[in-house]
């Protein structure tokens, strides 16, 4: 009736003897709509702010927990506010990104079942957007207790008050680190504090095509950076790879890759730092540093003797690979992960991959982990949230009996990575006796030299950690997993729009040191 | 107050609060709010300043970025390149389209459909694919046919990367303005057609004082579309190059993406995606302008 009405009075312009004409009827219906738009938006701003302005009305109890611990910092006493009943189920909530997903949710839900006192729920976001996709989730207060995290984003959370050190909870995480290789163990830390343990843990390697190398009459792969170039030179002159180098320093990899060429410079780990670890200054604004060098060679590789393009400069891991076994490229530095998916029986480069160690002086390369953080979230809903939390981060990213799934740091195993090994990548690479598990060894020595991989493992350099912390605003600068200023001066070189001399290099150095004072200057404190 | 308005009206009311609320909740309340937002400091790189008023910190922030300036003219210069493209590109396939005699004319109004149908993050791997450096569709056949001695990295040039994204572009976009001009041509009068015929008029002056006439209202339409779309060309050209080589294509909408998801200033992409805004706004004026909008009806 409403419907036809309304129909009959647009069509007709009258209605109930009235003459109205459609401008005007529209003008009035929207002098209306404005004032209600107006008004809308200032009682919803209004409202907005008052919302804003409200506390919680939970109420509070406190209690203090007394903890000892078997590690050398000093541990405080917090102070936890709770607000769940006890007796009731204790609810989770892990936030992870999408790899591996059914094999952690087979996992909890195996964890579930021998649980009843919890109830542990998995969400996960795409790698992309999942920084973003975590820190909307803390903005709309939305439950999240364990998450998967990076140096970078647990910085950002940690100042922002999102996170919560594990070890002031439950000190015993520390035990994660005795069986972390030494590269690894600083990831798990911001300002000292131990924020929880890793879940993944990987670095760059030297990877090569075996059968390029052989029929370009070269015994064994490159052991300094001379040898590249002359072995590069030798494989593009037998017309076997017209750009024999690649590297992944595409996507999110830029800073990865190239720490591995600026650490593979250095005789010593201490010479490889970007900042000085006291004063986080610049210290490579001199022809000496490695990062001069490394930019030297690719440069160098690039515009010189073109054993390299400029592809490798939006390559995927993906594409180098390929690239390897496509007859383009010989030489790869990509994520120790990505050979074991190419070295499997059935693909075209299988048993023609193998791993080097990185060229230079000190054969230091990058590498990089990822940790488990626990929300304030979780602590704030008390002991047996935190208590959860603890445990799930133990399945997840520790020691845990295979029986009842609980942490059990002395004779538990690092059961995600074993289960999790079928999967595919390197799964317990960061850890030491994961390493000498017989399931981890088989896997591995089917496709890489496990020893060649070990001896790599004693010289990483957490590139993550350079400036230590990492500072929280150091994206500003890096870009992190995208592009920042720098990492656009730095491409612009590699592209050779800046030229190619030493005094071209040089510039570019100066450039983005300015930059990096500027950011420090506005957010450093 | 209410008794004062005529029943028409008030049915106009009610039938309109739904949609109008529709449209405030999720158009009207969030250009708001973002603009609200580009006034506040909300890095949250500096959590102890968030939420907290700067005026137009954010937006002398944004102007004096070590992006701003350059990723403009990148912007200006890729408008420059597709704009008229589309624009005559879509006039002048509408118009064949229309012709008559064009036998072909039905097969391929829904063929010029089809990039126009395809997801954007579809069409861009399909470019970025075709320009691979090492297994694209270009550089085989150029290879075959010897004009490369040597497979290139196109997307790694810094112009070559720049033209593919046009080219892209363009392929993209162009299909539904011509849809836009064809429909409209569609009603074209018949009787003033022939006219024009029997006046004896030619094709440059039946091209002139017919179609362009008949077309003028949705030029302009075309025409504004065209121009918000390209200044605010992103998934495409995220897809195909991610900015580079070295934010060569990283347009200016790319540094809202950035600022607010990558270096997580909040206020600081606001404040970009006002001026961005504010700068469409007005193109549309200048248009209405210089084309002598004429009432659709």
């Amino acid at each position: 009736m409403f419907i036809k009405k309304l129909g009959n009075y647009l069509i007709d312009e009258k209605m109930s003897g009235t003459k109205l004409s459609r401008r005007k009827a529209l003008g009035t219906v929207g002098k209306i709509a404005t004032t209600a738009v107006v008004s809308g938006v200032v009682a919803g701003i209004a409202g907005y702010l008052a919302g804003t302005s409200l506390g919680p009305a939970a109420r509070t109890v406190t209690f203090t927990e007394t903890k000892t611990t078997t590690v050398t910092t000093a541990v405080t006493t917090p102070t936890v506010v709770i607000t769940t009943p006890t007796g009731k189920k204790v609810q989770v909530t892990f936030v992870m990104w999408a790899w591996g997903v059914e094999t952690f949710k087979a996992l909890l839900e195996e964890w579930n079942k021998k649980h009843p006192e919890y109830t542990a729920t998995l969400i996960d976001y795409p790698e992309a957007t999942y920084r973003e996709a975590v820190l909307g989730r803390f903005l709309a207060g939305e439950p999240i207790d364990v998450l998967q995290s990076d140096p970078v984003f647990q910085s950002e959370f940690y100042e922002a008050g999102y996170i919560v050190p594990m070890e002031d909870y439950f000190p015993e995480i520390r035990n994660a680190l005795d069986d972390y290789w030494p590269g690894y163990r600083e990831t798990c830390f911001y300002k000292g504090h131990m924020m929880g343990s890793l879940y993944y843990g990987a670095n760059t390697n030297l990877q090569y095509n075996t059968e390029y190398l052989e029929r370009a009459g070269i015994d064994e792969p490159p052991r300094t950076w001379e040898d590249v170039i002359d072995q590069s030179l030798k494989i593009k002159e037998k017309g076997i790879c017209d750009t024999p180098i690649a590297a992944f320093l595409g996507s999110y990899a830029f800073w990865q890759t190239l720490y591995a060429f600026i650490a593979g410079q250095a005789k010593n780990k201490e010479d490889i730092y970007l900042f000085d670890p006291q004063t986080l200054e610049p210290r490579f604004e001199t022809e000496d540093h490695p990062l001069f060098n490394a930019l030297r060679f690719l440069v160098d590789a690039i515009h010189k003797y073109k054993i390299m393009s400029t592809a490798s400069i939006t390559y995927t891991d993906v594409e180098v690979v390929s690239g390897m076994g496509g007859g383009t490229h010989a030489f790869g530095w990509v994520p120790w992960y990505d050979i074991g998916p190419a070295n499997s029986p059935g693909q075209p480069m299988y048993q023609k991959l193998q791993i080097a160690l990185n060229p230079g002086p000190g054969h230091w390369t990058s590498c990089w982990g990822r940790p488990y953080n626990v929300t304030k979230i979780c602590a704030n809903r008390g002991r047996e949230a935190m208590e959860a939390a603890y445990k799930i981060m133990c399945l997840f990213g520790g020691k845990v009996d295979p029986e009842t799934l609980d942490p059990d740091w002395k004779n538990g195993r690092w059961i995600l990575g074993l289960r999790i090994l079928p999967v595919g990548g390197t799964p317990l690479v960061w850890t030491i006796s994961g390493l000498d598990y017989p399931e981890t060894k088989k896997t591995i020595e089917s496709y890489a030299d496990l020893n060649v991989a070990k001896e790599q493992f004693k010289y990483l350099f957490n590139h993550q950690f350079d400036p230590p912390g990492p500072p929280h605003w150091i994206v500003k600068w890096s870009g992190g997993w995208g592009a920042g200023p720098a990492r656009t001066s730095v491409e612009s070189l590699l592209y050779g729009r800046r030229g190619t001399s030493n005094t071209d290099i040089m510039d570019v150095l100066k450039e983005i040191a300015k930059q990096y004072r500027e950011v420090k200057k506005e957010y450093g404190s | 107050m209410f008794k004062r308005i005529s029943d028409g009206v008030r049915y106009i009311i009610l039938g309109l609060f739904f949609p109008l609320s529709l449209i405030f909740i999720f158009l009207v309340f969030p250009i708001i709010y973002g603009i609200y937002l580009s006034f506040l400091k909300l890095d949250i790189h500096n959590p102890q300043l968030m939420w907290q008023f700067i005026g137009i910190g954010n937006y002398l922030k944004v102007f004096s970025s070590y992006y701003f300036e350059y990723s403009m003219i990148q912007t200006f210069l890729f408008c420059l390149a597709v704009i008229p493209i589309i624009i005559l590109g879509s006039l002048s396939i509408s118009l064949l389209l229309f012709q008559k005699n064009f036998r072909l004319a039905p097969s391929l109004q829904a063929i010029i459909l089809i990039p126009w149908a395809i997801p954007y993050v579809v069409n861009a791997s399909m470019w970025r694919w075709i320009f691979d450096a090492n297994y694209g569709f270009v550089n085989s056949v150029l290879y075959q046919l010897g004009i490369i001695k040597n497979y290139q990295a196109w997307l790694g040039d810094t112009w070559s990367a720049f033209g593919i994204c046009i080219l892209a572009y363009i392929w993209t976009e162009l299909p539904f303005c011509v849809l836009l001009f064809f429909a409209r041509l569609q009603s074209l009068p018949i009787d003033i057609y022939e006219q024009s015929l029997v006046d004896g008029a030619g094709v440059w002056l039946r091209f002139k004082e017919v179609y362009l006439v008949w077309l003028k209202p949705i030029l302009f339409v075309v025409s504004v579309w065209t121009t918000l779309r390209a200044i605010s060309a992103f998934d495409l050209i995220y897809v195909i190059t991610g900015g580079g080589p070295a934010d060569f294509t990283a347009f200016i909408s790319f540094f809202i993406y950035r600022e607010t998801f990558v270096f997580l200033d909040f206020g600081a992409g606001a404040a970009l995606s006002a001026f961005i805004a504010v700068l469409g706004f007005v193109l549309v004026i200048l248009y209405y302008k210089s084309i002598k909008f004429v009432r659709l009806r």
